[in-house]
C-alpha cells in the first residue's frame, strides 16, 4: 500500500506534466475520424501539407504547382497562387514566421517563399544531388529534417540550411517529424517508423515499430509524418488507406479511415492518404489525398455514434488493386500483376470474363521470393515454360519465376506453382561491371524483355537503363543525359526498347549500338504506360488527364481512343500500364478505378474488376465498343 | 607328308598379330599412367556422387548447378534432423566463396520451418543445415539457393511426410 502511495505521489509530477502541454483541441486526437468535409484541388494533385499558427492548412499541389491556403472551416482563403519555377515537383512545406513558407523541391532545391509564392532565399541544403521527400522542424523547433530518396538519408539542416548531421541505413524516407528530442522517420520500404535520438542512437530498422500489414500497428506504405503535442504521432497509412494514431511509446491507440467502396467517394474514406497536417486551434486533422485530387479534413468523432464494422481491424486486408505494372505472355493465356500494395507478383489467367488468379508469390522483406516493392515486371519470351522478371525496387534487385501452368480442368488456385529460378543484387552487379558505376545505387521502376533475351530495367536514381542478358548478366546501359529524366513505363519494341519518360513528356526509343535514341513527341505531359501495336502504331497513357491515345504507324498526331476521369465505359482514373498482345488486343490497367480495361483486334471494349468501378451502364457485363 | 605351319600358330613367331598385342599394351600402361597424372594435377576431388536411401539429386532453376541433398529416409515426422549434401556446378564442388541456404515450408499451409535453420558449408565443400524439423505431416517444399556473388539460383523439390 505505502509502495503505491509512493508510486502515485511520484507520478503526479509526470501526468500534469504530459498533460499541461496540450490543448482541449489535441486531447481529442483519439477520437479524429468524422469527416468534415473536402477540398478539391483538380486537376491539379495536392503533395504536401502544414498547418497555420493562426488556423488552417497550406497545401502545395504540382501540375501546376501551386500554393493554397485553407482557412479553419475549410474554404479557400484566396486563388491559388503559383509556385517559383524552381518548385515545380514541390515535396515539403512547413510554415515561418511573417506567413512565409520553407519548401523543398523533388529536384533537390530548398527555400523560402512568400504567401503570394514569391522566391524569397535559397538554402543550400544537402551538396550532392539529392531527391527530398518530406520536410519537418528539427527537435525543438532547431533547424530543419529533411528526407532523402536517393540515397535513403535523413539531414538536419541549421536555420541556413547548412547540413549538421546526416544518418544513413533508410530504404525509402517517405516522412519525417520530430517529437521533443526524438526523430521519426516513416520509411515505406521497411513499412516501419524508425524513431532514434539524434545525440545518442543511430537509426535501426530491425528495432523499429510496425510492420507490413493491416492489423493496428502495421502499417503499408507509411507515408506523411505529424506530431501533436509531443504526445502522438499521426502517420498516412497510404496503402491502408487510413490515418494511425501512435503514442510517443510506439503503440497505434487510434485509427480512421478505410478504403472507399465506391469511386470517388470522401464521407471518412480514405484513398491512398499521403500526408497529414493536425490543426491545433481547431483540432482538426488535414488528409491529402492525392490520387482522387483532394484534401478531406477530420474531426472529433460523436463518442456515442459506434465506429462503423467496416472500419474494425478485423474486416480490414491487403487487397488487390491490379496493381502498377502489367505483363502479357504474348500469344499466352497469362496476365501477370505486380502488386506494391500487398508486396506481392499475382497471375492471373487471363482469357475470361474475369481474369482468374492461379498463384502468387512474395509477402514483405528481403528473402529470395518476397519484395520490397514490386514495380516493373514482363514475361521473358521464347522460353518452353513461361518466365517472369520483376524487378524488387527497395531490395535493389530482380528476381525471375518461373510458371509451369497448365490447363487442367477445372480452374484452381495452384499454390506454389510460381517457382524462383534466380536473382541478382543490381547494386553489387554494378560495382563489378565499369559501366554501370554510379554514385548512387539504382532505383529500379520499369522492366522489359525483348525477342532477343534482353532484359530492360530503368534506373530512376541515375536516368539510365541497364541491360541485362537472361542470365541476369550485365551487358550495357542506355543514357540519354537531359533527354532520358524520368523513365515511367518501357516496352520491348523489335530491336530496341520504347520508353516514356513522364518528366519531359517524350517517348525515346532506344536502340543498342546508337548513342542517340529517337524522339517521338506525344503532345502529352506525362506518359506513364507504353507499347507497340503490331500494325506499327504506338499505344501510351498519359497519368496527367487520365487518357489512352495512340500515335499512328507513320507517326503524327496522337489521337485519344479512351479519356476523362471517371468510371465511365470510355473514361479512365489515373490509368499506368498499357500492354498489346500479338493479336492486337490492347490492354490497359485503369489503376484509380482499380479495373482493367481490354480493347479487342475488332475494337470492342470490356472492363473486368470490382463491381463499383465497372461502368455504370455495362455493370455486371462490362462491355462495349471503341468507335 | 607334307606338314603345314601356320605362322600365326607359330608361338615363336615375329608376325604382326604379336605386335599389335605389344601395342596395345603399351597404350593401355600409357592411359593408365595419364589417368594418374591428371588425378594427381586436380586440386580438389570430384566425390563420388552418392545415391542411395536418402539421396536426392536436383537441378537447380537454370540448371547451373546440381544439389545432392541428403535426408533421413523417412524423414522423420516432428524429429529434428540434419539435412546436408554438395552443390555441383559444370561436376565440380562449388567454390568456398558460394553461401548455400536450405529451407522448407509447406506452401498449401502458408508456413515454412517452425524454427529457421542456419545452413553452413563445411570443410570438405558440402553443405550442412542441422536442426531442421518438419512439424507437420504432408507436402513439404524443399529448396536450397546457391549464391556466388550478386547471383542466386534457386533449386527445389518436394518430400512427402507422413
Amino acid at each position: 500500500m505505502t509502495v503505491l502511495l509512493l508510486l502515485l505521489l511520484c507520478s503526479g509530477p509526470v501526468l500534469s506534466n504530459w498533460a499541461q502541454n496540450s490543448t482541449e483541441a489535441e486531447d481529442g486526437v483519439l477520437s479524429l475520424g468524422h469527416s468534415l468535409g473536402t477540398v478539391s484541388f483538380a486537376p491539379a494533385v495536392p503533395v504536401a501539407i502544414c498547418s497555420l499558427e493562426r488556423g488552417g492548412f497550406a497545401v502545395l499541389t504540382e501540375r501546376p504547382a501551386q500554393l493554397w491556403i485553407i482557412d479553419s472551416s475549410g474554404e479557400r482563403d484566396a486563388e491559388p497562387v503559383v509556385l517559383p519555377g524552381a518548385i515545380s515537383r514541390p515535396r515539403g512545406i512547413m510554415p515561418l514566421s511573417r506567413g512565409h513558407f520553407m519548401v523543398v523541391d523533388r529536384s533537390g532545391v530548398l527555400g523560402e517563399i512568400d504567401r503570394k509564392g514569391r522566391w524569397v532565399r535559397t538554402l543550400p541544403g544537402p551538396a550532392a544531388p539529392w531527391q527530398p521527400a518530406a520536410l519537418a522542424r528539427g527537435p525543438g523547433g532547431k533547424g530543419w529534417l529533411v528526407t532523402d530518396l536517393l540515397r535513403g538519408q535523413v539531414h538536419h539542416l541549421d536555420a541556413d540550411g547548412l547540413v549538421q548531421n546526416s544518418w544513413s541505413g533508410f530504404i525509402e524516407p517517405t516522412g519525417i517529424c520530430a517529437i521533443g528530442e526524438q526523430i521519426w522517420v516513416s520509411d515505406r520500404g521497411h513499412h516501419r517508423l524508425i524513431r532514434f535520438d539524434p545525440r545518442t542512437e543511430q537509426p535501426d530498422a530491425t528495432t523499429a515499430i510496425g510492420d507490413h500489414g493491416a492489423a493496428p500497428g502495421l502499417l503499408a506504405a507509411p507515408m506523411g509524418l505529424c506530431s501533436v503535442a509531443d504526445r502522438w504521432l499521426l502517420v498516412s497509412d497510404r496503402d491502408n488507406h487510413r490515418v494511425q494514431v501512435f503514442g510517443r511509446h510506439g503503440i497505434s491507440m487510434h485509427s480512421f479511415g478505410i478504403h472507399s467502396m465506391l469511386p470517388r467517394i470522401a464521407l471518412g474514406r480514405l484513398h491512398y492518404p499521403t500526408a497529414v497536417a493536425f490543426d491545433h486551434t481547431t483540432g482538426v486533422c488535414g488528409v491529402i489525398e492525392p490520387s482522387e485530387r483532394r484534401l478531406q479534413r477530420f474531426g472529433v468523432r460523436d463518442p456515442e455514434s459506434p465506429v462503423p464494422a467496416a472500419e474494425q481491424w478485423q474486416r480490414v486486408d491487403l487487397v488487390s488493386h491490379y496493381g502498377a505494372y502489367w505483363a502479357l505472355q504474348r500469344g499466352g493465356r497469362l496476365l501477370a500483376v505486380s502488386e506494391p500494395d500487398s508486396e506481392r507478383i499475382s497471375v492471373l489467367v487471363r482469357d475470361l470474363e474475369n481474369p482468374f488468379e492461379v498463384d502468387d508469390i512474395g509477402g514483405h522483406g528481403s528473402l529470395p521470393t518476397r519484395f520490397r516493392t514490386p514495380t516493373g515486371i514482363d514475361f521473358v519470351p521464347g522460353t518452353a515454360v513461361p518466365r517472369i522478371v520483376v524487378a524488387d525496387r527497395g531490395n535493389r534487385r530482380l528476381q525471375m519465376f518461373e510458371v509451369p501452368w497448365r490447363w487442367t480442368g477445372p480452374m484452381r488456385r495452384e499454390p506454389a506453382l510460381i517457382r524462383l529460378v534466380r536473382s541478382v543484387d543490381l547494386e553489387q552487379l554494378a560495382r563489378q561491371y565499369p559501366s554501370w558505376h554510379a554514385s548512387v545505387p539504382p532505383r529500379l521502376t520499369a522492366l522489359a524483355c525483348s525477342e532477343s533475351g534482353t532484359i530492360a530495367v530503368c534506373d530512376d536514381a541515375n536516368a539510365r537503363i541497364l541491360l541485362l542478358d537472361a542470365r541476369f548478366r550485365a551487358i550495357g546501359v542506355f543514357e540519354a543525359p537531359g533527354l532520358l529524366r524520368e523513365a515511367t513505363a518501357i516496352s520491348a519494341d523489335g530491336d530496341g526498347f520504347l520508353v516514356a519518360d513522364a518528366q519531359s513528356g517524350q517517348l525515346l526509343r532506344f536502340v543498342p549500338g546508337q548513342l542517340v535514341p529517337e524522339l517521338i513527341e506525344t503532345g502529352s505531359t506525362m506518359p506513364v504506360g507504353v507499347d507497340r501495336h503490331p500494325d506499327g502504331s504506338i499505344w501510351f497513357t498519359n497519368g496527367a488527364n487520365h487518357s489512352l491515345l495512340r500515335i499512328p504507324p507513320g507517326g503524327g498526331e496522337a489521337e485519344v481512343i479512351l479519356a476523362g476521369a471517371g468510371t465511365g465505359e470510355r473514361q479512365l482514373f489515373r490509368p499506368r500500364a498499357v500492354r498489346i498482345d500479338e493479336d492486337g488486343a490492347v490492354w490497359v490497367l485503369d489503376h484509380g478505378n482499380h479495373r482493367g480495361v481490354v480493347i479487342s483486334p475488332t475494337g470492342e471494349l470490356r472492363h473486368f474488376g470490382s463491381k463499383p468501378y465497372l461502368p455504370a451502364a455495362a455493370a455486371g457485363s462490362g462491355k462495349g465498343r471503341v468507335q | 607328308m607334307i606338314q603345314h605351319i601356320d605362322a600365326d600358330q607359330d608361338g615363336n613367331s615375329d608376325g604382326p598379330g604379336c605386335l599389335i598385342l605389344i601395342l596395345v599394351l603399351i597404350s593401355l600402361l600409357l592411359g593408365l599412367v595419364l589417368l594418374f597424372f591428371i588425378a594427381g594435377c586436380q586440386g580438389t576431388a570430384t566425390p563420388a556422387l552418392p545415391t542411395g536411401q536418402g539421396w536426392k539429386t536436383i537441378a537447380s532453376g537454370d540448371g547451373t548447378y546440381q544439389v545432392l541433398l541428403h535426408l533421413p529416409d523417412p524423414a522423420p515426422l516432428n524429429q529434428e534432423f540434419t539435412a546436408s549434401g554438395w552443390v555441383l556446378k559444370g561436376g565440380e564442388p562449388i567454390s568456398d566463396d558460394a553461401v548455400v541456404h536450405f529451407d522448407g515450408g509447406m506452401p498449401q499451409h502458408a508456413h515454412g520451418l517452425a524454427v529457421p535453420v542456419v545452413t553452413t558449408r563445411r570443410p570438405d565443400g558440402g553443405f550442412e543445415a542441422q536442426g531442421v524439423r518438419f512439424h507437420m505431416g504432408g507436402r513439404w517444399l524443399l529448396t536450397v539457393d546457391v549464391e556466388e556473388g550478386p547471383h542466386l539460383e534457386r533449386a527445389r523439390t518436394w518430400v512427402e511426410i507422413r
